[in-house]
């Protein structure tokens, strides 16, 4: 079903059994889980079917840290959320991301990859994905095409990334849920305050307002945050009616250790002759799977390195000019053009598909994982959202770890190029500059992450391993403000693996 | 010219004439009929086709980078030299192609790399470059 909160009433009450707060990737997914079963499901969706500049502008806040895009720009509020401009890249963790790292602080997982297994198989059918298989083995059988560059494997190997269509979820998606009798969704109802009781140990109600001035209440055995790590964190810490520091917020750990994948063109790699690099490219919209080169996790233990990924792109000279971050658009809706102008190019057949066999120069990109860091972190601003919910404001911090981490990847995928007599890499001036100091090339992949992070102990994080806060019985995030750690994989996939995982345990709990 | 002075003159004319090829080298002038010589072998490695056109402004880089390593020494023997180059004596010549590419491996196996205009070149590829720009 679904209401246009604009629609009802001042002072409607709505009563449900999970309320699900954000419509996106976690939270249709989540949704679609509960589709068909007794329960009732309130999905909360704070825009419409399509992208409201109002709506938007609630996104609107301060990056006051590293430079990064546009917080109105960097995620969509409205039905599908930010899957309105994925590009559909998907990868799962490696078995080392969940690990505790002593050179990493705050690394480890409550539990390892084996336990996401399951649910990554799963998440693969909603992403509408190929097998689920990451082994290049697997994929060189399968693709006769497929050479792997001739580079020691003890220190480099080619992880796999598999590419949704993408998936549009608000497109995909809608009919399942509109059509479902036990799921309700609630469009342009912005959640402004989530009420706990006296105590702070269990969530009473969640309150919505309208633009038309209209207030709601929505009651639930259950709570989920599904709104995306910076909105799920600006929701805690607004929500201080009965705990001044917010919910979930005793020990000072909501909103810190945002992590970004710091994405940015590195160096080239120049070869005498063109080398088969079917397995490393990618045409948008067309490649369904492709190589990007990493180290081995045995080199990142020895070399105390983060996890790093490197991809190609084949002759593109000269782009230490080009900042990805001030190029993209302000605001979502000339972004969501932008897309929409990309699938129309590959639609017409206008988007060149480069010949993986002709080329000798390639442009070197590179994906890292970035240290969870306290002082990276999402603070609320004085200023308020017109709905009277303060702004949050970004504080994107890098840490020398984070730089050193690439440089040396790139190091060693540069002496092993040479070694083996593939080429010479070249690499970029910024690498060489202080590790304090990044490019204005730098930029992210609109991937955020940790603001709420999973933890055994409530003293380094905000969720336990069941993804609920800590210290409220009924209240819990879904997404990727959950990782505690980044790897490198983009996190699409592993959030709603994550939240498949969370649906299963709501089951068992409700 | 009297006797003693005949004869100490011909002493000093004889030890700068033992001395003068070192002398030489030390001051890094090499033989002028090496260089097309020296661009023929960059051409030929493996990384000739970064350095066919980059040797020069490579070479003139890692010069600037080891001043003080040469200044009075021999590029190729000197301390830094050692380090990367075993079997390369340009006394001799310029040594055979396979001999300058087991040396430029044993620099990639050994992470003996230097990094010149932004490129990863192993220490032989940078001092050949070098060699390349003194010979004028």
């Amino acid at each position: 079903m679904h209401v246009d909160a604009r629609t009802l009433p001042d002072g409607t009450q709505i009563e449900g059994d999970i309320c699900i707060i954000g419509a996106g990737a976690a939270g249709i997914s989540l949704a679609k889980e509960w589709g068909g079963r007794n329960e009732k499901i309130i999905l909360l969706e704070g825009g419409g079917f399509s992208i409201d500049a109002a709506v938007q502008n609630l996104n609107h806040g301060e990056n006051i840290g590293q430079n990064y895009f546009t917080l109105q720009s960097a995620r969509l509020r409205f039905f599908g959320g930010t899957t309105g401009h994925w590009a559909g890249f998907c990868s799962t963790l490696d078995n080392i991301d969940f690990e505790k790292r002593e050179w990493v602080p705050l690394s480890g997982w409550p539990f390892g990859l084996n336990e996401l297994d399951p649910f990554y198989s799963r998440a693969h059918k909603i992403l509408e994905l190929g097998p689920y298989n990451y082994d290049v083995e697997f994929w060189k059988n399968n693709e006769k095409n497929y050479v792997e560059l001739p580079l020691d494997e003890n220190k480099l190997r080619t992880k796999m990334w598999q590419f949704s269509p993408p998936t549009r979820f608000g497109s995909v998606y809608r009919d399942d849920i509109v059509d479902s009798e036990n799921v309700t969704l609630y469009s342009y109802a912005n959640v402004c305050n989530i009420e706990a009781n006296e105590a702070v140990n269990n969530i009473d109600s969640v309150q919505i307002k309208t633009h038309q001035g209209r207030n709601l209440e929505v009651s639930a055995k259950y709570y989920v945050l599904a709104c995306g790590a910076i909105q799920a964190a600006r929701l805690l810490l607004a929500s201080n009616s009965r705990s001044d520091n917010g919910l979930g917020n005793d020990r000072d750990r909501v909103g810190r250790c945002f992590m970004e994948h710091p994405e940015v063109n590195t160096g080239y790699l120049a070869l005498p002759s063109p080398f088969p690099m079917h397995l490393y490219l990618q045409t948008i919209f067309v490649t369904k799977q492709r190589g990007e080169i990493t180290l081995t996790e045995e080199n990142q233990k020895n070399e105390k390195l983060l996890n790093c990924s490197i991809s190609l792109t084949p002759n593109r000279s000269n782009q230490e000019a080009e900042a990805w971050i001030n190029i993209f658009p302000d605001e979502a809706q000339v972004t969501l053009e932008l897309w929409q102008e990309i699938e129309r190019q590959f639609e017409a057949g206008e988007i060149p598909h480069p010949d993986p066999t002709d080329h000798t120069e390639y442009l070197l990109f590179t994906r890292s994982e970035q240290q969870p860091n306290p002082a990276s972190r999402v603070v609320l601003s004085r200023e308020k959202d017109a709905l009277g919910v303060p702004r949050a404001n970004l504080n994107w911090q890098l840490t020398e770890l984070d730089k050193r981490s690439i440089r040396k990847t790139y190091e060693i995928l540069a002496q092993e190029v040479g070694r083996v007599g593939l080429g010479r890499v070249k690499l970029m001036d910024w690498l060489y500059e202080d590790d304090n100091e990044w490019p204005s090339i730098l930029g992210g992949g609109w991937h955020h992450m940790g603001t709420t992070r999973m933890s055994t102990s409530p003293n380094d994080g905000v969720v336990d391993e069941n993804c609920r806060v800590h210290g409220i019985s009924n209240l819990f995030v879904a997404g990727s403000a959950t990782f505690p750690t980044s790897g490198v994989a983009n996190p699409t996939l592993t959030l709603v693996a994550m939240t498949l995982r969370l649906s299963d345990h709501l089951k068992t709990i409700i | 010219m009297d006797r003693n002075t005949f004869l100490k003159n011909a002493l000093y004319l004889i030890i700068a004439g033992i001395t003068f090829p070192k002398w030489l080298l030390t001051l890094h002038i090499p033989f002028n009929s090496h260089k097309e010589e020296i661009r023929r072998l960059l051409s030929n490695l493996d990384s000739g086709f970064i350095l066919n056109n980059m040797a020069d402004e490579m070479g003139k880089e890692y010069l600037s980078m080891v001043k003080g390593e040469i200044s009075g020494i021999n590029l190729f023997t000197g301390s830094k030299g050692r380090q990367a180059i075993q079997k390369i004596n340009l006394e001799n010549g310029l040594p055979p192609l396979f001999m300058v590419q087991e040396e430029i491996k044993a620099d990639f196996e050994s992470n003996r790399l230097i990094r010149l205009r932004g490129w990863v070149l192993s220490e032989t590829e940078a001092m050949l470059c070098a060699y390349y720009n003194l010979t004028t």
